[in-house]
């Protein structure tokens, strides 16, 4: 019969055990930093979407059509930010463990960013005859999906494709708790996943480059990549 | 799937870990880690059995090794065992006898390497019984150093530094530097008598208990694993030197290194089956308790690991290179707007903190290897180190998988 010391099992239990607690206790730290950025971003796009109010109503208002460009390059600069905090406030959102609830919150607030923006968008085409179209992307990250991250990936290539030609905004129906997602979901009669909305006309189930590409071409001009 | 991946690395990072910290709050405990020197008064006869299988190109250097031990020639014997070589090992070995007539030849039919030693062990005259493998050489000094320990008659083995031989390539280099952290954990696990092999080059054994326990296993995979499990069934001590040094030929290619690894967590396997009864039993200690069900978690550990590894880093590449069809395969626009927007709250911190203790660790514990083995952690450069701190386990876990399938035969070849 050998002889153990089970005092050095136990130490190196609590030992281990110690690490991976001080590693969530980071973890939790830095979570509580993510969430802080996030609210941060979201002042700021406040602050931006204001400003592009303002840049609205002044060119509408005082008939300033020559400051269109700076509307427009505001718009994208403004648009582009605003999916990156949609990217990792999803992910902020996938990895959290005790503000669950603040970064929902957080994402209705993104939800309603990306409402305002996109009737903005569109009240500035009119305004100063932009060249654009805008897409609503209707989605859910629940497993009654499985075409959505196709329709992402189709949809991100065709932004890489024409650039600030081409609005889209994602908006998640697990969200529709936000009164405005749901009255526009109620609107278009949105119940399946994915549903687009390319300028008022509605696209159901999984949508196609060349679907997309007929219908937004319709809005523009003169688009090498139309051809 | 993604909630079961990271539940699996948690659990393979947890095991990992309280291994790593046991085996570091042994080492600590001890106060002498290296062993002192042993005088050796009187000097024994020494059986060197060199079981050899078409070993033309190295059984001449093994040979020399042998023949150049600081150790008086009439107090050694030396027994080849040619197991039906079909090249020119025997001519080798026979013009090495011409000129040192005390080499014993023994040639028979390919009868494997566990019937090859017993051959060796029924007509050794030695108190002690030596194995070499044909492609390993011994510095001359080793058995000044392996002896002593025998003073304690408790004691039934002792093992030497085996030492990779000089790298040539990053395969080999990597393997030299994973023999000096097994023998640092070698050492560890011999305060408490948990070593799990007496590995072929130049364990020296006491030859009455290798006759009492009836020698080697003959048709097993890994004889001296068997053997060293059956020493520790016994209560047997195994000590671990930290002075003899033998180098040994490490595989060069891929190929033959996975087929060794195979061979080797093969028999770990199913040897650690048929010793089943002593795992997690507390008659055996630590051995029973920790060192034994090892053999089989860290094969385990090495399987969760890769494809753990592989699930969740290729599966966005995958997902993403089938989806690129529905954009006629058009790489250049994406290619076209790559940017980076890296933000550090991004990173998973209770993920990197773990690592970044688990990384700390290994650097200690490759410090401590080399400095306990004597060697220079630059001495064949450093890109190895980065290699085999990040990628080794892989090539391990690798081996597991390819060995899994085989483990399910219902006839096992050995």
């Amino acid at each position: 019969m050998r002889n153990i010391k089970k005092k050095r099992y136990l130490i190196a239990f609590i030992l281990t055990v110690f690490i991976f607690v001080f590693g969530i206790m980071v973890g939790l730290v830095m979570e509580s930093q993510r969430v802080q950025f996030v609210q941060d971003k979201a002042y700021e796009q406040k602050l931006d979407y204001r400003s592009l109010q303002f840049q609205y109503q002044f060119i509408d208002q005082l008939s300033q059509e020559n400051n269109c460009p700076v509307l427009a390059n505001a718009l994208n600069v403004n648009l582009e930010t605003l999916e990156d905090t949609r990217i990792r406030l999803t992910n902020y959102n996938l990895d959290a463990k005790i503000s669950k609830d603040d970064f929902e919150m957080l994402y209705r607030d993104y939800i309603l960013s990306q409402l305002n923006y996109w009737l903005l968008a569109k009240k500035a085409r009119e305004l100063c005859n932009f060249e654009l179209a805008t897409i609503l992307y209707f989605f859910s990250t629940d497993k009654d999906c499985p075409d959505c991250g196709e329709q992402a990936f189709i949809l991100t290539y065709l932004k890489n494709l024409f650039g600030d030609k081409l609005l889209n905004f994602a908006l998640n129906s697990q969200f529709r708790d936000e009164k405005s997602l749901e009255l526009l979901m109620e609107t278009y009669s949105i119940n399946v996943f994915p549903t687009l909305l390319i300028e008022g006309r509605k696209f159901e189930g999984l949508a196609e480059k060349q679907t997309i590409l007929r219908e937004i071409c319709k809005h523009y001009k003169d688009m090498e990549e139309c051809y | 799937m993604i909630y079961i991946s990271e539940l699996i690395i948690l659990i393979v990072v947890f095991i990992s870990l309280y291994f790593v910290v046991f085996w570091l709050i042994v080492f600590f405990e001890q106060e002498n880690f290296s062993s002192r020197r042993k005088i050796l008064r009187r000097k024994p006869i020494v059986s060197i059995a060199i079981p050899v299988y078409n070993e033309e190109d190295t059984i001449t250097s093994t040979l020399q090794s042998v023949l150049n031990l600081n150790y008086p020639q009439k107090k050694l014997e030396i027994i080849v065992v040619n197991d039906g070589s079909t090249d020119k090992t025997e001519q080798r070995v026979l013009d090495m006898k011409k000129k040192n007539n005390f080499i014993k030849l023994i040639s028979h039919k390919n009868i494997g390497k566990g019937a090859s030693l017993n051959r060796a062990l029924k007509v050794a005259k030695g108190k002690f019984f030596v194995c070499l493998d044909a492609d390993s050489y011994v510095h001359k000094d080793a058995l000044l150093h392996l002896l002593p320990h025998f003073k304690d008659r408790k004691v039934a083995c002792s093992l030497p530094l085996m030492k990779s031989k000089k790298p040539l390539n990053l395969l080999q280099k990597m393997q030299f530097t994973e023999y000096l952290v097994n023998i640092f954990y070698k050492k560890i696990m011999g305060f408490l008598h948990c070593i799990p092999v007496a590995p072929g080059p130049f364990s020296v054994f006491r030859k009455n208990v290798l006759i009492k326990l009836d020698g080697y296993e003959e048709d097993n995979l890994t004889e001296d694993l068997e053997m060293t499990l059956r020493l520790q069934k016994h209560n047997y001590k195994i000590i671990q030197d930290m002075k003899a040094e033998v180098y040994t030929t490490t595989p060069l290619n891929l190929k033959s290194f996975f087929k060794q690894r195979k061979r080797w967590y093969k028999g770990g396997f199913f040897n650690a089956l048929k010793y089943k009864k002593m795992m997690f039993n507390p008659k055996y200690g630590d051995f029973g308790i920790m060192q034994l069900p090892l053999l089989i978690i860290s094969g385990m550990i090495g399987i969760s690991t890769v494809l753990v590894t592989l699930y969740t880093s290729l599966k966005p590449h995958v997902k993403n290179l089938l989806n690129l069809r529905l954009v006629d395969f058009d790489i250049w626009t994406f290619i076209q707007n790559i940017r980076f927007n890296f933000n550090i709250l991004d990173l998973n911190f209770a993920n990197l903190i773990v690592f970044l203790i688990m990384f700390s660790i290994s650097i200690l514990i490759l410090n401590l290897s080399y400095k306990l083995t004597r060697e220079n952690i630059s001495k064949y450069g450093r890109t190895h180190i980065i290699f085999f701190l990040f990628f080794y386990f892989f090539m391990l876990g690798i081996s597991w998988i390819l060995l899994f399938p085989e483990l399910f035969q219902k006839k096992q070849e050995w």
